[in-house]
C-alpha cells in the first residue's frame, strides 16, 4: 500500500503540459546559390565527424527546402573548422519531383514554424545527413506553378490585337508552355525548348521570321515585367520601368551585340534578356517560385478572382495588366526606328538612350545600417546557453557585450517598406552567446543614403544601401516616358501622361548611359 | 450488477474526457511516464528502435496488467486493464493525429519536426500523409476495444473466484 502512494505521488509530480519553449524554432530554409550548380552535396554524419565535408552522400537540387537542425555529438554541434555549422535537415520540398501540392505543404510548414517555440535548435536522433548551412536561405516565396488549364485550345483569342501579341497569346495557351512549367526545376531552359516546339507546330500558320520576332517580345516581356517593381502594376512609373528595361535589352542586342551580355546574333533579344548574370530573375530558383516563365496569359486566367478558384487571379489579371500596357510601346522599343524611341521617351536625345544598358534598383542593393552599431549579417553560426544549442542562420543581429567564447546579441529584424528601412532590436535568444569566430565586427564600405553615391541631399533618409562599382562609370539618366496611368491595381482608365524615371536622385530605380 | 455499471461507467468517463479534454488527468500523466520511459528502455537494444519504445512502453504497462489479472482469473482487473490499454490507444491516436500538424507540446519543449514520435515513425515509413487515417482507425480501435469489454462485463458478470 506504501509503494501504491508512492507511485500516486510520483504520478501526480508529473508536469501535465510542459514549461514554456524559449526560443523560436528553425525556419523553413531554401537550397540557393544564385546562378550556381544545380546539385548541393550533402553528407553522411559519421563520415564528416572522420572527414569533414569531403565525400558527399547525396546530392539536393537548389530550391529544395529544409528544416535544419544541430547535430549535436559529444556535447556540440557539428561545424566546421571555422565554426560554420553543418546542419541536419527534414525536407519539406523537393524541388526534384515538386508537384502544384508542394505551395500547400510549403506554406502550411513555414506558418506551423513560425508558430513555434522551443527549448533549443537540436536534431532528433533520426537524421543522418548534413548540408552547409550557407547553401540555405530563408526564403519565404512557395514553389510556383500555373493552375492546371481546364481545356487546351488553339483558337483565336479574344484579348489579342493581331500580329506578335497573337502568337505570344497562342504560345502561352499551348501545351507546350503547360510542360514548360511542369516541373519546378530547369524552367529557364525548358522554355527554351518550350518556344521551339511551339514554333514547329505553327510554322504552316506564320513565317519564321515572325515567329522568331514573337519569341524575342515574350521574353523581353517576361524580363521587363518582373525586373520591374511588381506592386507598382499599371501606374505610370511601373509602364515607364517596363519600357527601360527593355530599353536596355534592346540596346545589348543591337547596339554592340556582345558574348559578355548573352546575345549570340544581332538582335538576340532572347538571349540578352535571359541571361542570367545581368537579369537575375532568371536564376535557377527564382524561376521556381516567380512564375516568370509561366503561362501567365493563358485566356483562363486573369478573369475576376473568384472564392476557391484555387490560384491567385488577382496576381494574373495584373500579369496580363501589365503585359498589355506596354505591348506597343516595347514592340516598338525592340523592332521600331529612331523615331520611336524618340516618341516613347520624349526629353532624352537619342544618343542618350541607346548607350544606356545599365539600371540600378537600389532598394534591392546591399543594405546597411550606418546609424546602428554593431550590426552584423550572419550567414550561419552557433549560438549557445548551458547545454541549449541554437542556429543562427541568414539574418541579422546587434552583438552585445563580449563574453567567454563569444557575444551576447540581440535580433536585427528588418521590415522593406516602400520608401524605407523599418529596423527592430528585439531579444529573441535570451542569454544565448554566438560563437566569436563568426563575428566581425567590420563596417560597411560605400554605404549612402538611397545608394545614390553623390550630388543629392535628403531631409530624411528612409534606408542605405551599398553601391555596385559601375554606377560611377557611366552617366545618370532621368528619362521620361509618355504612358498611360492606369493604377497600380492594373484598373484604372489610363489617362496619358509624362513621367520621368532616374536622374541623379530618383531613390527606386536609376538608369545608367554608356557603361561599358 | 453494480461492477459492470461502475465499468460502463469507467469506460464512459474515459471517452468523454478524451473527447472534451484529449487528456485524462493523472492517468495520462502516467502513460507519459510509461511513454518517456520507453524511449530509454528500447533504446538499449537499439537506436532505430528508439522511437518506438513509447508507444511500445505505454502499451506494454496495461497489456502486461492484463495478463496478469487474466492468468489470476480476476476478471474486474482484466477488464480496467483492457480500459486502460483502450484508453492508452485513445491518447496515442491524439499523438498520431499530430504528426503533421505539430499542436502537441512535447515533453522538454523539443523540436516536434525532429521529436515527434509519428513524425518521424510515418516519415520512415513513407506514411506521414496519412497520420489523420492512421489515427481515426486507432481511435476506432480503442472504441472497438471499450465496447468489447463492457459487452463482455454485462455478459459474464460473475468473477470466476
Amino acid at each position: 500500500m506504501k509503494k501504491y502512494w508512492l507511485f500516486m505521488a510520483l504520478i501526480l509530480m508529473l508536469p501535465t503540459w510542459p514549461a514554456t519553449a524559449a526560443i523560436p524554432a528553425t525556419s523553413v530554409m531554401t537550397l540557393y546559390r544564385f546562378n550556381g550548380p544545380l546539385e548541393i552535396p550533402y553528407y553522411d554524419v559519421e563520415s564528416f565527424r572522420r572527414s569533414g565535408p569531403s565525400l558527399p552522400a547525396g546530392y539536393l537540387t537548389q530550391g529544395s527546402s529544409v528544416i535544419p537542425c544541430l547535430v549535436i555529438r559529444d556535447g556540440t554541434p557539428l561545424t566546421d573548422r571555422n565554426g560554420t555549422p553543418y546542419v541536419g535537415f527534414r525536407v519539406v520540398v523537393d524541388a526534384r519531383t515538386a508537384t502544384p501540392a508542394a505551395t500547400e505543404r510549403f506554406e502550411a510548414v513555414m506558418r506551423q514554424r513560425q508558430a513555434a517555440a522551443v527549448a533549443n535548435h537540436h536534431c532528433g536522433p533520426g537524421v543522418r545527413h548534413l548540408l552547409n548551412v550557407r547553401h540555405l536561405y530563408d526564403m519565404e516565396k512557395a514553389p510556383f506553378f500555373d493552375p492546371p488549364p481546364p481545356s487546351m485550345s488553339s483558337a483565336i483569342h479574344s484579348t489579342s490585337r493581331g500580329g506578335l501579341d497573337r502568337i505570344v497569346r497562342a504560345f502561352h495557351n499551348s501545351p507546350q508552355c503547360q510542360a514548360a512549367n511542369r516541373q519546378l526545376v530547369g524552367r529557364r531552359n525548358a522554355l527554351q525548348s518550350a518556344w521551339n516546339q511551339f514554333i514547329r507546330s505553327v510554322q504552316a500558320q506564320w513565317s519564321e521570321a515572325v515567329l522568331q520576332q514573337a519569341k524575342h517580345l515574350d521574353y523581353v516581356m517576361r524580363t521587363a515585367i518582373f525586373e520591374g517593381h511588381l506592386d507598382r502594376g499599371c501606374n505610370a512609373y511601373g509602364s515607364c520601368e517596363r519600357n527601360i528595361i527593355a530599353l536596355s535589352i534592346r540596346n545589348r542586342g543591337r547596339e554592340g551585340c556582345s558574348r559578355h551580355w548573352g546575345c549570340r546574333y544581332a538582335g538576340d533579344y532572347q538571349g540578352v534578356a535571359s541571361q542570367v548574370s545581368q537579369y537575375n530573375i532568371w536564376d535557377e530558383y527564382l524561376t521556381q517560385v516567380s512564375g516568370l516563365t509561366a503561362c501567365f496569359l493563358r485566356d483562363d486566367l486573369g478573369g475576376p478572382s473568384r472564392p476557391g478558384a484555387g490560384y491567385n487571379a488577382e496576381y494574373y489579371r495584373r500579369l496580363q495588366g501589365m503585359y498589355a500596357q506596354n505591348l506597343d510601346a516595347v514592340q516598338r522599343i525592340l523592332f521600331g526606328n529612331e523615331q520611336d524611341l524618340r516618341q516613347i521617351f520624349p526629353n532624352t536625345s537619342v544618343a542618350e538612350l541607346k548607350s544606356l544598358r545599365h539600371y540600378y534598383h537600389a532598394p534591392a542593393m546591399g543594405k546597411c545600417f550606418p546609424h546602428h552599431d554593431r550590426v552584423e549579417y550572419i550567414s550561419g553560426a552557433v549560438a549557445r546557453q548551458g547545454g541549449n544549442f541554437a542556429l543562427i542562420a541568414n539574418t541579422r543581429i546587434q552583438v552585445g557585450q563580449p563574453t567567454l567564447g563569444g557575444y551576447y546579441f540581440r535580433d536585427f529584424l528588418l521590415r522593406q517598406d516602400e520608401e524605407r528601412d523599418v529596423t527592430r532590436i528585439v531579444d529573441l535568444y535570451p542569454g544565448f552567446v554566438i560563437d566569436g569566430r563568426k563575428v566581425s565586427l567590420r563596417t560597411a564600405s560605400h554605404c549612402v543614403p538611397y545608394g545614390i553615391p553623390q550630388g543629392c541631399r535628403f531631409n530624411s533618409v528612409g534606408r542605405y544601401r551599398k553601391t555596385p562599382s559601375w554606377l560611377s562609370a557611366g552617366r545618370p539618366l532621368a528619362v521620361s516616358c509618355r504612358v498611360h496611368d492606369r493604377g497600380a491595381q492594373c484598373q484604372g482608365g489610363g489617362g496619358v501622361g509624362t513621367v520621368t524615371v532616374g536622374g541623379a536622385c530618383d531613390t527606386q530605380m536609376r538608369p545608367v548611359a554608356g557603361v561599358r | 450488477m453494480l461492477p459492470p455499471l461502475l465499468l460502463t461507467c469507467l469506460a464512459g468517463f474515459l471517452l468523454i474526457g478524451h473527447v472534451l479534454w484529449g487528456w485524462i488527468p493523472i492517468l495520462d500523466s502516467a502513460n507519459l511516464a510509461f511513454h518517456e520511459a520507453g524511449h530509454p528502455l528500447f533504446g538499449l537494444l537499439s537506436d532505430r528502435i528508439t522511437v518506438y519504445g513509447g508507444t511500445a512502453m505505454q502499451l506494454l504497462i496495461p497489456a502486461a496488467c492484463a495478463w496478469e489479472f487474466y492468468r489470476q482469473e480476476r476478471r474486474w482487473g482484466f477488464y480496467v486493464s483492457l480500459l486502460w490499454i483502450a484508453e492508452n490507444l485513445l491518447n496515442i491516436s491524439h499523438y498520431l493525429a499530430d504528426a503533421r500538424a505539430h499542436r502537441l507540446p512535447l515533453v522538454g519543449d523539443l523540436d516536434p519536426e525532429f521529436f515527434h514520435d509519428w513524425t518521424e515513425i510515418l516519415s520512415r515509413w513513407g506514411l506521414l500523409n496519412q497520420d489523420t487515417v492512421l489515427a481515426w482507425l486507432v481511435r476506432f480501435g480503442a472504441v472497438a476495444l471499450m465496447v468489447w469489454t463492457v459487452k463482455q462485463a454485462w455478459l459474464f458478470p460473475t468473477e470466476n473466484r
